[in-house]
């Protein structure tokens, strides 16, 4: 049997030195194999004497077993080698840049419109629209402001080029009120509401745009008055700026459309170059309002004699400056994508944060 | 309005600061805008005197002072004629700031001669516009005293609401200051005007309808006046005001104008042609004001006229013939009361303001029109001498205003809180309780007409901060949310989510662009008055804001852009003339010029994916054609239709419109979203999904077609055939040519078959393709490749 474990041992340090899984395939076959070596040796088995069939048989296992053992420890070396080299070969320099997204912003006049839309929504306020083309009736008429007016005048309106009506001569609206007066009519009383969206006045310089964005709410419900208007306005602007024990500042001013009527001021300090809101010596005048002119609620087709409210209206373009820091009004519509990865939100982030 | 604190003492007996009374005023409703002390600045100036003066030795205009400032004597240089000897002056130091041009004073030599200080003009001072040669100080003020003591009168400038127009002069605001017990409002001076003559003139309305602009006319005629400057009391009042002193004549009228709002005119009666009369323009007449602007004037205005024409334009401003002069020795003094509405019309129509218009427009007390006019007329004599007429009246004034009725209730139902001292507060302010709770609003008081103003009076004294803050009782109608508006949110978050920017820009644009983005029926929206020709057209898309956009960003950087907005748009033909839309626009090359090579232009698949992500579910419902309006590229554009109206088009943008947009060069693709025809069903509920656990299968088909065919027609064609099997259909190749006929093309169309009750047999799967190819035959005439 010599002969047997000479041969073996060969095969064996074939394996051994087999550098490659067909190769390697290719001795299995070679000794393993239906037609292999030790396939053919096993089958003279019989020409042997039967007292030594036992012995040849286990040498056969045995060897078999070897061949076996080596082939499959170094099938496990190949593929080791051979994923080490392939993981050698397949570098890549992870410092390269990848193929840049674009990222998208939303406008910061969108985030707090947002905002805004979510403290009113909060406080029980149902949001109404109305167009941008409005008539003289409902943006001025309705609201109180008299054909003397210096505001209906076309050096603070802008007029449009279309056919009059018994309403009088269409225009970009000046404020949202009118979508007051249009709810008022829609829906009665009792009411509460805001609106939101772009208004117009024929102006342009570097506090102001020819167009901007106003927000307006109204609230006629049985029993409002003054004390309300300034704890919803107080409520608003702390939610808004995000103080705590807002005080502002409620002065008697003037608007047509409201009797009486405040203009309110909000506190402010300057701290490196930022302006601080809720708190400090100076004030900023943030917001108008007032309780409902009767003629307004009238002109809603609501019975002023047994219903009143107030009206509240402020410049969310005003407001957005004042939260985020943003120094030029008319850089927010100028379209530079520069301005816009500044100030403006991811379309992931909350109102509100 | 600009006043100072000496002349709100004339009124007002207080001893209250500036400060305190600034705050004061802004909380009745007068908004202080600022409050100024130009004695602040003054603050390191000092009182001195020249001791003496001798030559310079190098210069012939400048001379070399000693001046002693009480503690030392100092040696200035000083170039002024009026330095002299023995005057008084104003004296600053080095180290000082020069108000009026903010530099610090240093010690310097002056062509060889040093000077340790420098005696200061009023200019200097930041006293005046103008002054010639150094500050004269009057010798009775003591050497040393700072210069601030002398110039501290605190100047208020404010801010008057419209319906206040009694807070256009001094008087006024004294009166609301009053009424809140921060002082006690002094008696108006009343002269009484020496022996009297006739009025010289029969002054007539020339129509009846002039009195409706003028109903009330009232002059007198002050002959033998020397009109001079006027006395320096006077001229500091102005100045700090913020007048500019012209003469006694002009300088009385002004101060009646801010200390009384009553706006008075002096007219140069030598310089007359005839007898004056009060008449309308003519339709066209030409009208040159005393500032020597010509207006064009219509029917509807009033003018004081000669027969040489006009001599004022009534209730806003003095001609240029006829106003007084230096040489002026005969005036007409003139105090009136118009109707507020017809000084607006007139003003607004010329574009012509005046402390008179601003102050008439708004509505003058007019009781007391002939005793300004009178005291007006003693304050010019005691000034420039004189004779004066008796005061010549023509026209009525208006009535005796109603009462107001205030039920006490009122005050508590719109404030919140009871007022127990409302009617203590409305007398004071000058309402008269004719009877129980009926006020008569004061005659300065035009803005006083029911309960509410009455109301608003009552609070603004009592204090709007004294009204406690009252919280909303929790909302009755609730929780129903804005559908139309959430939803264009969440349109916004997914196209900001896609990586576009949101912009938001102007709804007028210029009319080239407008043109480009004008439908073949479509109406333009114009503007009567636009600020410039680019913002003259309401846009018909929102498409040229962001071409402009992408246009500017391109000439500071070269990178693909994705930018998108919501807002209206607008044509005569839509609705209330405006409908909400969505536009987006992708521009440029993506991976430009990166080491992936990988780059790749955008394409219309880039804008139809946006539309697709926009649309969602709603697609299914929506036919999609290979059709686009002008402005698209109309071989690579198409529109998503529902019915037969426009939901959504998407596109190459037309070549012809980028070149206006100098965009000749970038691959631009563009898409445009109608809001109101998308509905609200966003909220409605889905049916159930069924989660079956069986395989789903697919089959790739390649189908022969005519070239015409689009591959949704193939689609739809499969998906008819596949009604009740087919989950998903793919298209994963277009091909044309060899070994193709020129008028075929070869789609590539993967089929996913979905089972509903078992797994497919392979003999199912081999019906389904069966009837998918038979369908595609019999039907598009498609040919199993």
């Amino acid at each position: 049997m010599e002969p047997l474990f000479q041969q073996i041992q060969a095969a064996l340090s074939n394996i051994a030195e087999c550098m490659d899984s067909k190769a390697l395939e290719s001795l299995r076959v070679a000794w393993l194999g239906k037609q292999g070596k030790m396939t053919i040796l096993a089958q003279t088995i019989s020409t042997f004497p039967l007292e030594e069939r036992k012995t040849f048989g286990a040498d056969i296992n045995r060897a078999k077993e070897m061949l076996q053992n080596a082939i499959a420890e170094r099938q496990v070396f190949l593929t080791q080698a051979a994923t080490e080299k392939r993981l050698k070969e397949e570098f890549v320099d992870c410092t390269l840049p990848p193929v840049s997204e674009l990222t998208g912003y939303l406008h910061p006049l969108t985030r707090t419109q947002n905002d805004l839309i979510a403290i009113f929504q909060d406080l029980g306020f149902q949001q109404a629209t109305g167009p941008d083309i409005e008539d003289e009736f409902l943006n001025f008429t309705a609201l109180n402001i008299p054909d003397h007016h210096p505001a209906r005048q076309m050096h603070d309106t802008f007029f449009l080029d279309l056919p009059s009506t018994s309403s009088g001569r269409f225009l970009l609206r000046t404020h949202t009120s009118p979508v007051q007066i249009r709810t008022m009519r829609a829906k009665g009383a009792p009411l509460r509401m805001f609106s939101i969206g772009r208004t117009y006045r024929s102006d342009s310089d570097t506090t102001h745009t020819p167009m901007f964005h106003q927000m307006e709410a109204l609230v006629v419900e049985d029993g409002i008055h003054f004390g309300h208007l300034k704890w919803c306005v107080t409520e608003v602007c702390a939610r808004f700026f995000c103080v705590d024990n807002l005080h502002l500042r409620f002065r008697p001013s003037f608007f047509p459309f409201t009797e009486p009527s405040a203009e309110v001021d909000i506190p402010f300090r300057r701290e490196e170059g930022r302006l601080i809101m809720g708190e400090g010596d100076e004030w900023l005048e943030i917001l108008g309002c007032g309780m409902v002119h009767p003629k307004v609620l009238e002109h809603g087709g609501i019975d002023s004699k047994h219903h009143q409210g107030f009206a509240l209206g402020f410049g969310v373009d005003r407001l957005a400056s004042l939260k985020y820091g943003i120094p030029d009004a008319r850089s927010s519509f100028e379209g530079d994508l520069r301005w816009t990865a500044t100030y403006g939100s991811s379309p992931y982030e909350g109102a509100l944060r | 309005m600009k006043f100072s604190l000496s002349w709100l003492h004339r009124h007002l007996e207080t001893t209250l600061s500036a400060e305190k009374l600034a705050d004061a005023m802004t909380r009745l409703g007068i908004e202080v805008e600022s409050l100024e002390n130009p004695g602040e600045a003054l603050r390191n100036f000092t009182v001195a005197r020249i001791e003496a003066i001798e030559p310079h030795p190098n210069a012939d205009r400048l001379r070399i002072c000693r001046v002693n400032d009480g503690t030392a004597v100092h040696q200035v240089v000083c170039g002024a004629p009026n330095a002299r000897a023995d005057i008084h002056v104003v004296l600053a130091l080095p180290g000082v700031v020069i108000p009026a041009t903010g530099n610090i004073l240093k010690p310097s030599k002056i062509r060889g001669v040093e000077s340790f200080g420098m005696m200061c003009s009023e200019k200097e001072l930041g006293l005046s516009e103008e002054s010639e040669g150094i500050k004269e100080l009057s010798s009775d003020i003591p050497l040393g005293v700072c210069v601030a003591e002398l110039y501290s009168d605190p100047i208020f400038d404010i801010n008057v609401t419209p319906n206040r127009a009694d807070c256009f002069g001094v008087r006024g605001i004294a009166r609301d200051l009053a009424a809140v017990q921060l002082g006690t409002l002094k008696p108006l001076y009343v002269s009484t005007l020496p022996t009297q003559k006739a009025f010289p003139y029969a002054i007539k309305y020339q129509e009846t309808s002039v009195q409706t602009i003028c109903p009330f006319f009232s002059a007198i005629e002050i002959r033998g006046v020397r009109n001079a400057p006027s006395p320096l009391w006077l001229q500091g009042l102005l100045k700090k005001a913020g007048l500019n002193p012209i003469s006694a004549l002009v300088d009385v009228t002004n101060f009646f104008t801010l200390d009384r709002c009553r706006p008075l005119h002096c007219y140069d009666v030598d310089q007359f042609v005839g007898t004056p009369c009060l008449r309308l323009a003519n339709e066209g007449e030409k009208f040159t004001d005393l500032k020597g602007h010509t207006h064009t004037l219509s029917s509807s205005m009033a003018l004081f006229a000669d027969k040489a024409g006009p001599l004022g334009l009534l209730g806003i401003m003095g001609g240029e013939r006829g106003s007084s002069s230096f040489e002026t020795t005969t005036i007409l003094l003139e105090a009136a009361w118009f109707k507020p509405e017809s000084i607006a019309r007139t003003g607004q129509a010329l574009c012509l303001t005046s402390d008179a218009r601003t102050r008439f427009e708004r509505g003058v007390e007019y009781t007391a029109t002939v005793e300004d006019l009178c005291a007006a007329a003693a304050m010019i004599i005691e000034l420039c001498g004189g004779e004066a007429s008796v005061p010549f009246l023509l026209g009525t004034l208006p009535e005796k205003r109603a009462a107001i009725y205030l039920n006490p209730c009122r005050i508590e139902q719109l404030a919140g809180t009871p007022v127990t001292e409302a009617a203590c507060i409305l007398q004071n302010l000058g309402c008269a309780e004719d009877s129980a709770h009926h006020f008569t609003p004061p005659p300065w008081r035009h803005d006083l007409a029911i309960a509410e103003d009455l109301v608003e009076d009552v609070l603004r004294v009592y204090g709007y901060d004294k009204v406690m803050p009252c919280p909303l009782q929790a909302p009755k109608r609730t929780y129903a949310t804005h559908l139309q508006s959430y939803k264009a949110e969440d349109l916004k978050r997914h196209l900001a989510g896609r990586g576009m920017t949101e912009l938001i820009s102007y709804t007028f644009i210029r009319r080239s662009w407008a043109g480009l983005f004008e439908g073949a029926e479509a109406k333009l929206i114009e503007l009567c008055n636009p600020i410039s020709t680019d913002l003259a057209i309401m846009r018909p898309s929102i498409l040229p804001n962001l071409l402009e956009a992408v246009m500017k960003n391109s000439r500071r950087e070269n990178a693909p852009f994705a930018l998108f907005e919501l807002g209206p748009m607008f044509d005569q033909r839509f609705t209330a003339y405006e409908r909400p839309a969505m536009a987006g626009i992708r521009s440029g090359y993506y991976a430009a010029h990166h080491w992936s090579k990988r780059v790749r232009p955008v394409d219309l698949f880039d804008a139809k994916a946006d539309v697709l992500a926009l649309l969602g579910d709603r697609c299914e419902k929506l036919n999609l054609r290979q059709e686009a309006p002008k402005w698209m590229h109309p071989g690579c554009s198409g529109t998503f239709f529902n019915k037969d109206k426009p939901v959504a088009v998407f596109g190459m943008v037309h070549p012809e419109v980028l070149k206006a947009f100098d965009l000749e060069n970038v691959p631009v693709v563009g898409f445009e979203l109608f809001l109101d025809t998308l509905g609200s069903e966003i909220l409605s509920l889905k049916r159930a999904p069924e989660l079956k656990a069986f395989q789903q299968v697919t089959r790739d088909f390649a189908f022969i077609v005519n070239k015409e065919l689009s591959a949704g027609d193939v689609i739809a064609c499969v998906r008819q055939a596949g009604k009740r099997f087919v989950s998903r259909i793919n298209i994963f190749d277009v091909y044309t040519g060899a070994p193709l006929a020129d008028d075929k093309k070869s789609i590539g169309i993967s089929v996913t078959f979905l089972p509903d009750t078992a797994t497919f047999s392979e003999e199912d799967l081999q019906k389904f393709s069966d009837r998918i190819v038979r369908t595609v035959s019999t039907r598009i005439g498609g040919v199993l490749r």
